[in-house]
């Protein structure tokens, strides 16, 4: 059990930085999501952590082992892949027991480990088949079970949940996060499902184009996002976005957009003018946060031309002028579409047009 | 009157009852016409079929037929087998077509697999290039490798005895005595089958998946002990086919020994080939060569079903 440190890490391939200096503290015992999209850099920092890429610059430390120079053996940490990459000429014992056959580990304690951990995750009766014939849920669980048994100091998870169906995923998701809530060991998880971040992290590290976005809890990532890219990739209904500008209006502050007047708290205002003077900002609201009642009257007005219900609620698509709006309503709404409603924003957030920062 | 009424199953429940299956098909060659694509696979297949009947099957009989009668065409039964079990001659090639074997096999395997790693290592830049340099003596006819090779063993003109003269060493006539004939050809051998071994096996190494390779380098394996229990269970169906090309190859090889030795020294460098080749068209015995040439197709036949048992394990994919 350790901590990992990552210090300024930089991944150059050819021209391309992959990962542009990162800075990551990862605290003994917690689970890290590295949650962004395709080609952010999340996999190549797993694999540096991991040793099977060695970084251009920066230091990782395990523990207090700096560990750039140490051999992916050398740093007892245990790697699931996407693919699994299990072993297809070994059983499935033999798949989970080799980490432990290379550490020289008796014969009579591989047998009891194994059958151990198959036991826990539910693969006893798969022990004797090759991995070619399981499935993929059990595939999935074997290259689990091979983390697992040699106890490592750090599990390194490379989206080990992409590959099988949505029910098992839901299903495994709450697994592993339980399996390293017992191990107690430090995880860092990759993974391009925010909604597999959200759910599994204590820490989720957002990245994009190789550079960290933002590090904090579900909660704060979700509540207050960064800046626009983090708003934009947590929420599974995602973030509204509305560009405009800050104005004066008879004495108070109102983002003013084409379609909306939306009044800004005063406090947010003086945020806004120290931090952005041009006062051109996105306002981004997110789905749960408008709030609407269906008079004709009211300053923002706005038509329903879609409903999506979703069986526990329904999602409203609502356009003005050009503009889709998402609003979440219960599964009963009482909303039609053609209706005209009158929005009000709830809370919100605005991002500088410049930078994407939040003003906050 | 009675109604029999017949209650037809509700959609998906009776469907899948055991009752209502339809029957399994009936033998093999009704489901192989039974569909359209099949039967025109069969036409497909039927001209190689008739042709593999007509240069395999056929002089294989033929073979028997020869074994079983003298040259004059009167039946003699075994007496052509029970006469090569005397044949000293015979003896003697078929122990060297063995001993042959025996080195060429191992030998060929070890440079195929060692050139094959470099090539597919990450060192080895143009792959291609490399691949066409090495495939050349696969492209070099046997008598034209042959006849290149005596030259090279030429006692003064030749290339192989330069470093010997350039130390002060007597040059080796390699190809006058038994020894070093033997090696001389062996060397032959190699140079023109182990090209063979290196494709298959660079073929084979390049399906073993890389993640492997990470996993078990995660998982705390050196790169030897990971060559030992990734690289070589995954090449070894490749692994058996190379091992039978190769032994077949170096055991049937006939035009090498045309070109160089002759067979000689004395009878020094018979195969089985060239006690073939000699019985049947120069001593014009070609029915007791017949009976040589099952022994030798038995010879193969064993040897194959070894490696085949021992070195092939089916690799069931993912």
């Amino acid at each position: 059990m350790a901590e990992v440190r990552i210090e300024g890490l930089t991944k150059y391939f050819g021209d391309t930085c992959a990962v542009n200096q990162l800075n990551l503290v990862v605290r003994d015992g917690d689970l890290v999501v590295l949650l962004g999209p395709s080609g952010c850099g999340k996999t190549t920092t797993m694999r540096c952590v991991a040793g099977l890429e060695r970084p251009t610059y920066g230091d990782i430390y395990i523990g207090e082992t700096r560990v750039n120079d140490l051999e992916p053996r050398e740093r007892d940490v245990a790697l699931v892949f996407q693919s699994y990459a299990l072993y297809p000429h070994f059983t499935a014992f033999d798949n989970i027991a080799y980490p432990l056959r290379l550490r020289k580990t008796p014969k009579d304690e591989i047998e009891r480990r194994v059958r151990d951990v198959a036991e826990m995750l539910g693969i006893s009766h798969t022990l004797e088949r090759p991995p070619g014939l399981c499935s993929g849920g059990e595939q999935q669980r074997i290259a689990l079970g091979r983390a697992i048994v040699r106890e490592p100091v750090v599990f390194l998870m490379d989206e080990p949940l992409s590959n099988i169906d949505a029910l098992l995923r839901v299903y495994m998701r709450a697994e592993i996060k339980r399996l390293q809530h017992e191990l107690g060991t430090t995880m860092i998880y990759v993974t391009h499902d925010q909604v597999e971040g959200m759910t599994m992290a204590d820490q989720i590290a957002v990245m994009n184009e190789g550079t960290l976005q933002q590090l904090g809890t579900p909660s704060e990532i979700y509540d207050l996002p960064a800046n626009n890219f983090v708003a934009r990739f947590v929420g599974s209904t995602p973030m509204n976005f509305i560009p405009g500008a800050l104005q004066k209006e008879n004495g108070r502050t109102v983002h003013k957009s084409d379609q909306f007047v939306i009044p800004v708290s005063a406090e947010m205002a003086d945020r806004a003018a120290e931090l952005c003077p041009s006062g051109q900002c996105t306002l981004g609201v997110r789905p749960e946060e408008i709030r609407f009642t269906t008079d004709d009257e009211g300053d923002n007005q706005a038509r329903v031309f879609l409903l999506e219900p979703l069986g526990s609620e329904t999602i409203l698509d609502i356009e003005k002028e050009g503009l889709l709006l998402k609003v979440k309503d219960v599964a009963s709404t009482q909303v039609r579409e053609g209706d005209n409603l009158s929005l009000s924003f709830n809370r919100f957030h605005l991002f500088d047009d410049n930078t994407g920062a939040a003003i906050r | 009157m009675t109604v029999q009424q017949t209650v037809s199953p509700l959609p998906g429940q009776g469907a899948n009852s055991p009752a209502s299956q339809p029957p399994p098909p009936q033998g093999m060659w009704s489901e192989l016409f039974s569909f359209r694509d099949n039967r025109l696979g069969v036409m497909l297949i039927i001209p190689s079929l008739l042709t593999l009947i007509l240069v395999q099957f056929y002089p294989i009989v033929y073979n028997f037929w020869l074994i079983l009668t003298s040259e004059k065409g009167e039946w003699i039964g075994l007496a052509n087998l029970s006469r090569l079990t005397r044949d000293t001659i015979f003896h003697g090639a078929l122990i060297f077509s063995l001993k042959m074997g025996i080195v060429v096999v191992p030998m060929c395997l070890l440079v195929g697999l060692g050139l094959a790693l470099l090539v597919h290592s990450d060192y080895a830049g143009r792959k291609a290039i490399w691949i066409s340099i090495l495939i050349i003596p696969l492209m070099v006819s046997e008598i034209v490798a042959g006849m290149m090779w005596k030259i090279m063993y030429h006692p003064t003109l030749g290339l192989v005895n330069v470093p010997l003269s350039a130390l002060g060493l007597e040059p080796i006539i390699w190809l006058v005595k038994a020894d070093t004939a033997f090696i001389a050809l062996c060397v032959v051998e190699i140079w023109r089958i182990s090209p063979l071994a290196f494709l298959l096996l660079y073929a084979g190494l390049n399906q073993v998946p890389r993640d492997i390779y990470e996993a078990a380098a995660v998982d705390g394996a050196t790169r030897w002990r990971a060559f030992w229990d990734m690289t070589l269970p995954y090449i070894r169906p490749m692994f058996s086919i190379a091992t039978i090309l190769v032994f077949v190859w170096s055991t049937r090889t006939i035009g090498t020994i045309a070109a160089t030795t002759q067979g000689g020294p004395g009878r020094a460098t018979w195969n089985l080939s060239w006690y073939i080749y000699g019985m049947s068209f120069q001593r014009l015995k070609p029915h007791y060569a017949s009976a040589a040439v099952l022994v030798m197709l038995l010879m193969t036949y064993i040897a194959g079903t070894i490696f085949v048992r021992y070195l092939w394990v089916e690799r069931r994919s993912r």
